[in-house]
Formats: C-alpha cells, structure tokens, sequence
C-alpha cells in the first residue's frame, strides 16, 4: 500500500513538473509575442539590414529551404519508394533503416560539420547557398523519407494487387496508384522537413551564412544570411545594433515562420484524410 | 482456357494439388467450396497474380488459346491484360469514378475520346452510367459498396479481357446489391462477351 502511494505521488510530481516547465515556455512564447509586435512593420520586414531591417535574412531564408526541398523532395521520395517498393528485407535495408532513424534525430551540428568538410572543403563550394542547400538536404532527408515510407506501408496490398490484375507494369502501379495515394505523405514530409530546417542555425552557421555579406546572392556560390543566423549574431556579437523590441520582433518572425509551416503540415493532412478516407 | 495438373505451395504449404480443369469458352463457369479450400488461390493462379504472394511456387501448365501461361517467354503483364479480375472486396484506387475505371486503358495508353467512349459503355453495362454520369469527377470512395463493386467490374471488362475472373464479387454484399451486380453479369454475357470465356467464382449466390 505504502510503494503505492510512493509511485503515485512521484509520477504526480513527475507530471506537475512537466506542466510546469510548459506553462514557463509558454509564458515565455506569450511573452516574445507581446514584445515583439511592436517591431512587426512592413518597414522592419522589408528594408535592408543596414537599414535596421530583416530584409535579406528573411529572403535567405526562404531561398536556402526552398532549394534544398527541390533537392530533397524527389530524392526523398523515391528512396522511400525504393524501400517499400522494390528492397526485400534483407541486411542491408535493415542497416539503411536504422542509418535514417539514427540521421533523423541527430544533432544539427554534425550535420553542419559534414557539410563544412564535405561540400564545403571537399568539394570546393565554400561558403554558400549551394553547400547550405546541400547540407540541409541531408539533415531534411530521412524526415522526407520517414514520411513518405509511412504513408506507402499504410496502402492496402489490395490497391496493389487490384492495379496488377489490370495488367499495370510495377513502374505503371507506382507511377498512376502509389504516388497519388502517397501525395499527402510527401507533402506532409516537404512541409515537416522545412519546418526542420527553417529554424536551423547550426547546419548554415558553417556552410551557408557568412556576417560581412551584404545584400542577396547573385550566384549559387554565394554566401546568405537567414533568420536564425542574423538573431544569432544580434545577440552575441552586436548587441545593441537592433533596438531589444526589434530582436524580439526577428525571434517572432522566425517563430511564426516555424508554426505556420507545421500548420500547414497538419491542414495539408486534415485534408486529404478528409477527401480519401482510409489511406491515411 | 484449361489448367493442367496445376500445383500451387506457399511457403512449405501446398495449396493446390493437380488440378485440372477445362473452363468453356462464352460461359459462366462457377466454382464452389468451403473457405480456405483455395477457390481465390486457383483464381489467381489463372493470370499470375499468385506468382506476387513471396514464397509462393507454381507448377503445372495453364493453357490459353494453346499457350502455356507460365512459359517462360510469356510476360506476367500481358497475361494479366488479357485476363480481367474483381475482387472479393472492391478495392477501389484512389481516384476520382472515372479514372478508377479509366486506369486499365490508361495503362495501355489510350487516350481522347476512344478513352470516353469505352468508360461509358462499361458503365452502362454494370448499370452504373446514371448513377454516376453527373460526378465522374468525385472520389469512388463516396459510393455505395455495391456500387463499389460495379465499378471494379466496369473497370475489369473496360478492357475487353478475354477471361474474366471473378473471387466472390459479391460476398461483400446485401441480396439487392447482390441483384442488381447478377443483372450486370448475366447483361455482361448478353451484350459484349457472348464468344467470350467468362468464368466466376461464387460460393454463395
């Protein structure tokens, strides 16, 4: 009687504290909300960082994630289509599952560092929007892949076996059924995987963002600067440049960047569940 | 079509032994038995689809129009061209009614008004061509089961199979489905497939 009273006041603690320690991160987002919407004018977003804006940053931003989708986007895809589709369960799939699990939940700067000696270096891109996209490619890949396998495992075999009965090719199959049923999987992994990397700062810090650069890139080989780097910069190296309103209005930029695109992520699902019932 | 001592193993367990079996050609040749006896087994072993179970082993010969099905130069997709299925269960593709029952011509690459044309008809043979001649466009999952089923049918003999095969196609479903599904059999047989193989496997009807 006495151990369970012990175990159920300790989880009762357990779960107290985690409460707890929410409330104070909401707290705190209610907080970046309130003293950041001060700074959110079209002015602010609009004009250039010399002119105390977030111009460029936001503009990088965008650009650095939507290229590294067009990379990830197909190359994600079909390896997961390769993975359900076409590998059997043999020792090698095992190890590259695990390889994706283990790449899913590893830390930014790793990856960072990856593509610091390997597309930077290695490859000779140097610091630039190319090795930035790249190196978020990798870290948006197994999420892409994840995604996508998990929504093609959901697919009943009949839908399989009902496109083969009509005399489809494999490809046909998956070309005209699987990718069509798979739709909302990879938009929901496009979206997720940006959601990823739209707050990433480690991965750019190395590879893509370069403090001195001053307008947009012209060329691919040219280095950029995104959201997170420049708040990371404004808090470190140059406090004082932006007025405290004004960082707390850059941290809500990015914030309201993040959950509008997870957003989307759930509607974009919401939606298709909606319209095909049981595939997802 | 006629299979010659047809055997079939998944895995260690053998599922069909030597069967051999003469199907007319223009009828309706039924097949019956308890369930698990292999009915859907030999079904699909008549146009390759077993052959995608793994572990699974075929021996013996099908032969259609004198050809051995399973000769090793014949390909599995042809043989599945020419051999239309339903299924137990309508297994409805994700798509709108009709590209559901566009997919089989798609595939061979038909297109334009030929496309049109054949989907109305096969519609209108199972019946469904009223029903659904105002939404074409809406998801097949928003009809009935019975319907569901039609439209696997309309969708099996689109094609113009020369064999088709059908597990069960109406076990799913209440006595007027049931009806209405035998009418588009027996409507099926009457207008296109009179010098046709048409075999079907019901247990129940």
């Amino acid at each position: 009687m006495r151990r369970f009273n012990f175990f159920g006041n300790l989880m009762l603690a357990v779960c107290g504290f985690s409460t707890a320690v929410l409330l104070v991160i909401f707290g705190y987002i209610c907080y970046l909300l309130t003293s950041g919407v001060n700074a959110l004018r079209l002015n602010f977003l609009f004009s250039s960082i010399l002119d105390n804006g977030i111009f460029e940053p936001l503009i990088g931003t965008f650009y650095l994630f939507s290229g590294a989708t067009v990379i990830v986007a197909p190359v994600g895809t079909l390896t997961a289509i390769y993975m359900v589709e076409y590998s059997s369960r043999s020792k090698l799939t095992r190890l590259v599952d695990n390889a994706i699990n283990n790449l899913a939940c590893a830390p930014s700067i790793i990856f960072g560092m990856f593509g610091f000696t390997f597309f930077c270096k290695f490859m000779g891109l140097g610091i630039s929007v190319l090795s930035g996209w790249l190196t978020m490619a990798c870290m948006m890949l197994p999420i892409m892949i994840r995604s996508v396998e998990e929504i093609l495992r959901m697919i009943l075999e009949s839908v399989r076996e009902a496109a083969l009965a009509l005399g489809a090719t494999k490809w046909q199959m998956i070309s005209y059924v699987i990718l069509s049923s798979a739709m909302p999987g990879i938009l929901t992994g496009i979206i997720l995987s940006i959601a990823r990397i739209a707050g990433e700062t480690a991965a750019v810090l190395f590879t893509a963002c370069f403090y001195t650069m001053r307008g947009l890139p012209k060329t691919p080989l040219d280095p950029i600067l995104t959201l997170t780097y420049y708040l990371y910069v404004m808090i470190l190296f140059k406090p004082g440049y932006l007025d405290p309103g004004e960082v707390f209005g850059l941290a809500l930029v990015l914030f309201l960047l993040t959950t509008t695109l997870s957003s989307i992520a759930f509607a974009v699902r919401a939606y298709y569940r909606r319209r095909w019932g049981r595939w997802m | 079509m006629e299979t010659i001592n047809l055997n079939v193993w998944y895995g260690k367990l053998h599922v069909l032994k030597d069967v051999n079996l003469k199907i007319p050609s223009g009828k309706i040749t039924a097949i019956i038995g308890p369930s698990g006896c292999g009915k859907s087994t030999l079904l699909k072993s008549l146009n390759r689809l077993v052959e995608l179970i793994p572990e699974t082993r075929v021996q013996g010969k099908v032969m259609l129009n004198g050809h051995n099905i399973y000769d090793s130069n014949i390909d599995p997709i042809e043989v599945r061209r020419r051999i239309g299925m339903v299924f137990q269960k309508p297994n409805p593709l994700p798509k709108s009614i009709f590209e559901y029952v566009a997919f089989g011509l798609r595939i061979r690459g038909i297109r334009g008004n030929e496309l049109h044309e054949r989907v109305k008809k096969a519609l209108e043979v199972v019946g469904l061509w009223n029903d659904v001649k105002n939404r074409l466009r809406d998801s097949a999952f928003n009809l009935s089961v019975g319907q569901q089923q039609r439209l696997c049918i309309a969708r099996a003999i689109v094609t113009e199979p020369e064999v088709i095969l059908m597990d069960e196609p109406c076990s799913a479903l209440d006595p007027i489905s049931t009806a209405k599904n035998r009418r588009a059999h027996n409507e099926l047989k009457k207008q296109i497939y009179d010098s046709r193989s048409y075999s079907q496997h019901t247990a129940s009807i």
